[in-house]
């Protein structure tokens, strides 16, 4: 029953210590500085898609110096593959997919001026450490609840990479789309964290 | 011999696609109903609620529950005397079946033609997977289960030593919960093959995960081992989404079978809380 208690009060404790912010897109160092590790984002503006096959492609245009077909400059990266938009509707069923996936494939798109990613799950301590370094975030967004997730969808529509599919880069207008603050840039993780808790 | 028509299976699996995709199962409903209940973290109570609100818009608006609508499995468990009428090229039309009812749908197509070089996507999301079995009932069993990417990657296999014990097993599976299990969309359901074969094995642990909850192993060794890990992986602290609770799995589902005297395979399937499966039995007419 102590026990019990003790925990109780140290998770209600953390809940309350918890932040919300409301931020729009672009997000830029100034807006992120004051997130942590453990906080509710509520974003809302412009957002492009980009999963395994685009970043591929996007990393080897890097490479050998081709022009982008989007400008990462302050962009906000959701690594996602939606289900098509049904007739009627705003979006499809969207919602993250696994981020250390992407993990090998980050820092060009850094050095390109990312300054958010959308996914879920923890990714490799290198990650952690280029987020320090090149003052960016790692938002986390419940995963396999893609159909609430789309009430958060204005509009989605490809703009590269049509042939990949889900995989190809969407434009993605979304409002007050819930999301955790996994790393910020100061080291901080919330699956570290989350794990003192209990 | 008693005869079912090919377009029969055909037009129940198309029901069943559309029924996974949609609906939660009402066990994994439930099971998530009692941990929002006993969970004691706000974020994971939060997480667990918004995962049944997702449930509800799902099948209300006729949008697929996650956005990855997974590798379909097709499972046909023939009974006693049954034949299939036309079933000619089965797999042919299964596929058939399946590309219409995701391209129809608006459900996505997950699956690339050639796993290392063009990974061009079928456009289709076939082939399924499609196994058949025999059995002494009198109808056949048809199941779908649909398996997302992102949890199907964390799943492994080990070949123990049959000297291995009981604890051996629950620290392995511990050790992978805490690596990976952040990825598989937690709270998991934890599909465990033991015995078998290399290819047995992972084959049972997909069954595993797919059992209903409240199924539990027969063999009360089993069942007494099955409750174990569940506690050790839910002592973890993991949580929901990786974001701390006492949810980290829902189950832990065992299939056993037998092995060779020098072996003890064990396979881990994590599969996500959207545990997609839908199944029907047909009876010859």
């Amino acid at each position: 029953m102590m026990t019990n208690m003790k925990n109780y009060t140290q998770n209600t404790f953390q809940n309350k210590e918890q932040n919300i912010h409301r931020l729009s897109t672009p997000l830029t160092e100034e807006k992120i500085k004051n997130l942590k590790a453990g906080d509710t984002v509520y974003l809302s503006g412009t957002i492009i898609s980009a999963r395994d096959a685009a970043h591929k492609r996007i990393v080897e245009s890097i490479i050998s110096g081709k022009k982008l077909p989007v400008n990462l400059k302050n962009s906000t990266i959701f690594y996602a593959g939606p289900s098509p938009t049904p007739p009627g509707k705003k979006s499809g069923s969207i919602g993250p997919t696994t981020a250390s996936r992407m993990d090998s494939l980050t820092e060009p798109l850094l050095k390109e001026g990312l300054k958010a990613m959308i996914g879920k799950g923890r990714r490799s301590k290198e990650v952690v450490d280029l987020l320090k370094k090149y003052k960016a975030v790692y938002l986390v967004a419940v995963g396999g609840i893609s159909a609430y997730l789309s009430t958060k969808v204005k509009s989605i529509k490809t703009i590269a990479y049509d042939d990949l599919g889900p995989e190809a880069i969407y434009e993605i207008e979304i409002e007050n789309f819930p999301l955790f603050v996994a790393y910020d840039i100061y080291g901080g993780d919330i699956f570290e964290s989350a794990l003192l808790v209990e | 011999m008693k005869s079912i028509k090919i377009t029969t299976i055909t037009e129940e699996v198309r029901k069943l696609l559309i029924k996974a995709n949609f609906n939660l199962p009402e066990d994994v409903t439930e099971a998530i109903r009692n941990a929002a209940r006993e969970e004691k973290s706000c974020r994971a109570r939060e997480i667990l609620e918004l995962i049944l609100e997702n449930a509800e818009i799902a099948s209300k608006q006729k949008l697929p529950l996650c956005q990855d609508c997974g590798l379909v499995y097709i499972d046909l468990d023939i009974g006693r005397d049954i034949c299939i009428e036309e079933s000619g090229n089965l797999s042919d039309l299964l596929n058939q079946t399946v590309a219409e009812t995701y391209n129809n749908n608006y459900l996505r197509k997950s699956v690339v033609s050639d796993p290392l070089y063009e990974r061009k996507n079928t456009s289709g999301n076939i082939p399924a997977i499609i196994h058949t079995g025999f059995t002494q009932d009198s109808y056949l069993h048809l199941k779908v289960c649909l398996k997302g990417g992102g949890s199907e990657n964390c799943s492994f296999l080990y070949m123990l030593e049959p000297s291995a014990s009981e604890d051996d097993i629950i620290a392995l599976i511990l050790d992978e919960v805490k690596k990976n299990v952040t990825k598989s969309c937690p709270p998991v359901i934890i599909g465990v093959g033991i015995g078998g074969s290399s290819s047995e094995v992972t084959r049972l642990a997909r069954i595993a995960s797919f059992r209903n909850l409240e199924v539990r192993n027969s063999d009360n060794r089993y069942k007494r081992l099955e409750e174990k890990i569940l506690n050790e992986v839910n002592k973890t602290g993991i949580g929901p989404q990786g974001l701390g609770g006492r949810t980290t799995a829902l189950a832990c589902n065992i299939e056993h079978a037998p092995c060779h005297i020098a072996s003890l395979p064990l396979a881990v399937f994590f599969g996500c809380h959207s545990t997609r499966r839908a199944d029907s039995k047909i009876s010859p007419p």
